[in-house]
């Protein structure tokens, strides 16, 4: 099929987005298909979204596609008579995040009103879709709750060569490799540190953003005389660098707040074999991590995570056994491009 | 919510008055500050006035900080600052008078907006209204009027408005369309009449001591305006002998050396009817008077306000109304008021008066529905709550508003504004996306409103 | 600088236009800019070509810098610092038929909104550029716009060698109707033996490749007529024109400079070019660095046999030939600082 992969971004700015546009596009290529890839930007200002959404679904594509899969929001608004969306999250600030802090505007009138009209924005899109896929069973039950639409869930897997990951051995620190940011709380990893009674250590590796985020962690490492225990790489990892340290890991800590998806890095520590150490309300990580069978599902406080470090040091076998099990799970849930493919270019077609 | 509630404050200014009435009610659910054209005399306000000269960018962006911004319109000079804020700062628009040309050319001239007005009048009504329109002297005070009624201009208040209280169904039929958010209709308050404010002049005690006890008094209420049709009302009492020998008409209210003797020629070549014109008079004076009138008419031809402040005085004093069967007039109760067939001229407008004149019986029981109606709870904070309301759903207009600025700035920018294809194409694009209505004017072109 | 290069895209389609895009945004990477390139369906029909006016119009760009706009309408999206490196105009709202479209009740208000949001872009835009002397003379004609060249450098960095001829003509480029390939084939048909024609690159469609072989099969041309109707790769290009005796491109009315007579000229040979080829004009100078011709066999029969049987004179044209592309002075360094300044 000749197929365009049609996403938004913000341009200079958020390129993690794309990367699973990119894989996708390759793994379709793989299995035979003809693959274009639009990266079409879009503003995030609400005062601009919705000119913007106009101007989106003007985009014309005719008979020349024989499908179109939208990705990052809002995508879905574009006109294709054989369209599926592969729906990420919402414009969370209006849906998802309505009843919390990060909310950003008022609940006011107005505010409502422009809720709705983004809801209308998106039954529309995903609405004229022959299926919506999510990337998680998290996005799945939001787009039930918020567009009443039935979705399918269809995890996102690695993409690029995956057969670069490798298992070494199971050794005495736990990996946190993503990047270091207070959504990801590594500083509660850091906090953790504090309450361990066995000899396991801590590496946490990535770019900080904001910076001064990385510098308030180099400060509390040193404040709790942890220097020798917590590894701390600021700055962008090298591909190379992170398959070797999950190669050699004990174990992965993933410890976001309540994100719509597993992560790359759960999947990356499935790759190497390893387990996994996550909080109860990191949101999608628990749709792949099961307390005692992937990994540890602990409380989100210093002393619970400690536990958790202890207990894999303390007992490897498991350590390794839970690995192997976080190894498993992604043919367990269809965590794999062949799948992506068949549902991509199978469904209502 | 903070809202800024922009209005005159003016002592001459009924809509003033009657807005006032609202405002603690306003206050109590919103945070509210009242922003008015300085005037020479100003009435008072419970709650933070802010008061300005001039509509100025810095004025705009003021505004800009508060959640809301209410407009509070009618066709007089006294409005003439806040007309431009208006257009230039998206908000909600409570609207008085049913044509706004007064208003907008005022204001045009004095805060330099004229040539805008000019093209805009040349686009829409071609450049011989245009030109009728800046030099209105070619026009007597009828045809100037008339005019009024053909090229009311509402629509420089409401094209960029949030959403439009008025206070008739046919204001609000008139309207319709012409707001991007919605129309509300709410009844005014009944306007303040202090009974007893001071002696009645000389000369107004002389001419009620003058009348007769069996004279049926007739009376018109308001500034003596050619759209009032006291010469139609003249020429139908002359016309009969059983009105002319039994009625006197007394017009209260200022009027204009001209028009005065225009009136006064025209009672002459009726065939003398006793015509009284009163001049401008006090509230006392103006009670006293009601007191003793039989019948109110008010004529108005072409309808111009948006509702009648001195029909329901009058009405409120126990007086049966005649009036033409148009307008918002329309919707007084038939119990109370004789409605008239505006095309029937003067022979309409005298049978409706005998009706009234010949039948005393029915004259007090229509007087008395009349009292009725007028007198029906029609507070002032069922008034405000209307706002309240009205501004609510303002704010929930408000991304439309911006939708549609952004949009035309941006079809401007790329040189496509002229081009129907493109415009209606993303009409439609976004009423499949948003359930807009595909209305034409709500993404009409307009270029950026200048302010002073 | 955080700069969008904003092009149009025809899906699946991958052409001059696509390579330029890319190398353009590899370049200002390498320049120190982030650089992003946006590509914005066109479509093929006048609905769907409003809609991308719509959509390039509606689009809002944050945290960009400068836009870089090549094609109608990516150009038209709005940003207050705005260059336009013009490489195509919508041509058929400005060419006369059978480019152009007849302004009928429908096309004419498509037409002019094509004129009046160029216009409007063109006005807005902090400077305007245009690829070729030809896409200038057309944005002078047509918008009444007087836009200095920048000329594209070649999309490769490649080395090219130069040798003693071996007695043939080269003609290189995509094999099909707008290339007039067939037309050198025809005027081999009037010369005499002593050299050959090496026809050489991608067909156009299986079509293109056929006509060309059944032609020469049917001027009974096979043992002087070489045709090689697939992708040639760099190292086979620069092989067949380091040998040959010079090379013949005969494009209709070309945009550019044509990268076939740069490269010939880099590898120091002669091009014979026709009277109505248009932008190759730029380098090819009758009878200076090579030969112009008018596009029939007969014409173009002597021309050929002249450069095959010239030696000495072939040798000369191409070594003015390559001064005058090195005088073009094509360079991304250039460019970039250019369309960054």
């Amino acid at each position: 099929m000749r197929i365009v992969i049609a996403s938004t971004t913000v341009p200079t700015i958020d390129g993690g987005g794309r990367l699973i546009v990119r894989w996708t596009a390759d793994a379709l290529r793989e299995a035979g298909h003809q693959v274009e890839e639009l990266y079409l930007p879009f503003p995030t200002d609400l005062r601009l979204i919705m000119p913007a959404l106009v101007g989106l679904r003007a985009i014309p594509l005719g008979d020349e596609v024989d499908r179109l899969v939208t990705i990052r929001w809002p995508a879905h608004v574009m006109q294709h008579p054989n369209k599926v969306a592969w729906f990420i999250h919402h414009y969370r600030q209006l849906f998802d995040l309505w009843d919390t802090e990060y909310r950003g505007i008022r609940a006011d009138a107005e505010g409502v009103s422009y809720r709705e009209a983004l809801r209308m924005a998106d039954n529309l899109g995903l609405g004229e879709s022959r299926k919506v896929f999510t990337n998680s069973d998290t996005v799945r039950a939001r787009v039930r709750k918020f567009n009443e639409i039935d979705a399918e869930t269809l995890f996102p897997p690695l993409g690029g060569d995956v057969s670069r990951f490798y298992t070494d051995s199971y050794g005495d620190f736990v990996l946190y490799a993503s990047r270091i940011t207070p959504i990801k709380r590594q500083m509660l990893a850091v906090e953790a540190m504090q309450y361990v009674t066995t000899p396991v250590r801590l590496v946490l590796a990535g770019h900080a953003d904001p910076e001064q985020y990385g510098r308030e962690m180099r400060a509390t490492v040193r404040a709790h005389g942890l220097d020798e225990r917590v590894d701390l790489r600021l700055g962008w990892l090298p591909e190379a660098e992170k398959i070797d340290l999950l190669a050699r890991c004990l174990a992965v800590a993933y410890l976001p707040i309540d994100e719509d998806s597993y992560g790359y890095p759960a999947l990356e520590a499935s790759h190497s074999a390893k387990a996994i150490v996550t909080l109860k309300d990191a949101g999608g990580a628990l749709e792949f991590v099961r307390d005692g069978v992937e990994g540890f599902v602990t409380e989100p406080d210093p002393r619970s995570l400690a536990a958790a470090f202890d207990a894999a040091y303390s007992d490897k076998k498991d350590a390794q056994r839970m690995g192997e099990a976080s190894a498993r799970r992604r043919a367990e849930l269809n965590i794999d491009w062949e799948h992506v493919v068949s549902r991509l270019t199978g469904a209502g077609s | 919510m903070k809202v800024a509630l922009v209005m005159p404050l003016d002592s001459r200014s009924a809509i003033a008055d009657v807005t006032l009435r609202a405002v603690p009610t306003l206050a109590v659910a919103w945070e509210l500050v009242v922003w008015a054209p300085r005037a020479e005399s100003m009435r008072t306000c419970p709650v933070p006035v802010r008061v300005f000269d001039s509509p100025t960018p810095d004025i705009v962006a003021e505004l800009r900080g508060y959640d809301l911004v209410v407009y509070v319109l009618g066709d007089s000079a006294f409005h003439a600052a806040i007309l431009p804020l208006c257009r230039s700062l998206p908000g909600l628009v409570v609207l008085h008078d049913a044509a706004i040309t007064n208003l907008a050319v005022c204001s045009a001239v004095e805060f330099g907006w004229l040539d805008e007005l000019m093209r805009h009048l040349v686009l829409e009504h071609g450049p011989d209204e245009a030109l009728a329109v800046r030099d209105r002297s070619s026009l007597d005070a009828l045809q100037w009027l008339q005019l009024c009624s053909r090229i009311p201009l509402t629509e420089c208040a409401l094209d960029t408005s949030l959403g439009a209280v008025v206070h008739s169904r046919w204001h609000a039929a008139m309207i319709e369309g012409r707001t991007l958010g919605e129309v509300r209709v709410q009844e005014l308050p009944i306007p303040t009449l202090v009974r007893d404010a001071g002696p009645l002049s000389d000369g107004v005690a002389a001419m009620l001591s003058a009348i007769r006890p069996d004279t049926v008094l007739v009376v018109t209420v308001g500034h003596v305006n050619a759209n009032r049709c006291v010469d139609r009302l003249l020429a139908a009492v002359g016309s009969d002998s059983g009105l002319r020998d039994r009625v006197a008409v007394w017009a209260v209210g200022a009027v204009a050396s001209e028009m005065r003797d225009a009136l006064e020629r025209e009672g002459r070549r009726a065939g003398g009817v006793a015509l009284t014109l009163t001049g401008r008079v006090t509230d006392g004076e103006l009670t006293a008077i009601l007191d003793r009138a039989d019948i109110g008419v008010a004529l108005r031809d072409p309808v111009l306000e948006g509702t009648s402040a001195s029909a329901l005085t009058q009405m409120r004093f126990g007086l049966p109304l005649v009036v033409l069967d148009h307008g918002h007039y329309s919707e007084l109760p038939d119990s109370a008021v004789v409605k008239v067939d505006p095309s029937s001229g003067p022979g309409g407008v005298a049978r409706g008066l005998l009706r009234l004149v010949e039948r005393p019986e029915e004259r007090v029981k229509m007087g008395a529905a009349a009292r009725r109606w007028a007198t029906r709870p029609r507070e002032a904070a069922d008034y405000a709550q209307t706002l309240i309301d009205a501004g609510t759903h303002a704010l929930a207009t408000r991304p439309f508003m911006v939708m549609a600025t952004e949009t035309n700035r941006a079809l401007l920018t790329a040189g496509l504004e002229a081009d129907r294809t493109v415009v209606n194409r993303v009409l439609e694009l976004g009423e499949q996306l948003f359930g807009l209505s595909a209305d034409g004017h709500s993404v009409a072109v307009t270029s950026a409103p200048s302010v002073g | 600088m955080r700069i969008l290069v904003a092009n149009n895209a025809a899906p699946f389609v991958r052409g001059g236009a696509e390579m330029l895009a890319e190398r353009l945004v590899r370049e200002l990477v390498a320049e120190g800019h982030e650089a992003e390139l946006w590509r914005l369906p066109l479509g093929s029909a006048p609905d769907q070509m409003t809609d991308s006016m719509i959509a390039a119009s509606l689009t809002r760009l944050e945290y960009v810098d400068r836009v870089i706009g090549l094609k109608f309408p990516a150009y038209l999206v709005p940003h207050e610092n705005k260059v336009i490196w013009l490489v195509h105009q919508l041509r058929q709202a400005y060419e006369p038929p059978p480019v152009g479209w007849v302004g009928t009740a429908s096309l004419g208000p498509f037409i002019e909104a094509v004129h009046s949001a160029d216009d409007a872009a063109f006005r807005r835009a902090r400077s305007v550029y245009a690829i070729s002397p030809v896409v200038a003379e057309r944005l002078r004609v047509g918008n009444a716009v007087q836009a200095p060249v920048l000329l594209t450098p070649p999309h490769t960095d490649t080395a090219y060698r130069h040798e003693d001829a071996e007695g043939y003509i080269v003609a290189l480029g995509r094999i099909g109707a707008g290339k007039r390939q067939w037309l050198a084939v025809e005027a081999m048909a009037h010369t005499r033996p002593g050299f050959r024609l090496v026809v050489a690159g991608p067909p156009d469609t299986p079509e293109s490749a056929a006509q060309i072989l059944r032609r020469v099969e049917q001027l009974e041309l096979g043992d002087r007529v070489e045709v090689i109707p697939r992708f040639i790769d760099e190292d086979e290009k620069v092989d067949l024109l380091a040998r040959c005796s010079g090379s013949v491109y005969l494009p209709i009315d070309e945009d550019s400079y044509g990268y076939v007579c740069y490269e010939a000229a880099m590898a120091r040979k002669p091009t014979i070019t026709a009277t109505d080829s248009g932008g190759t004009h730029t380098l090819v100078h009758h009878g200076t660095t090579g030969l112009v011709v008018a596009p029939e066999p007969v014409a173009l029969a002597d021309a050929m046999a002249h450069i095959a049987a010239n030696a000495v004179e072939a040798k000369a044209l191409g070594e003015r030939a390559h001064a005058a592309a090195v005088g073009l002075q094509l360079s991304w360094e250039r460019v970039v600082e250019e369309l960054t300044r």
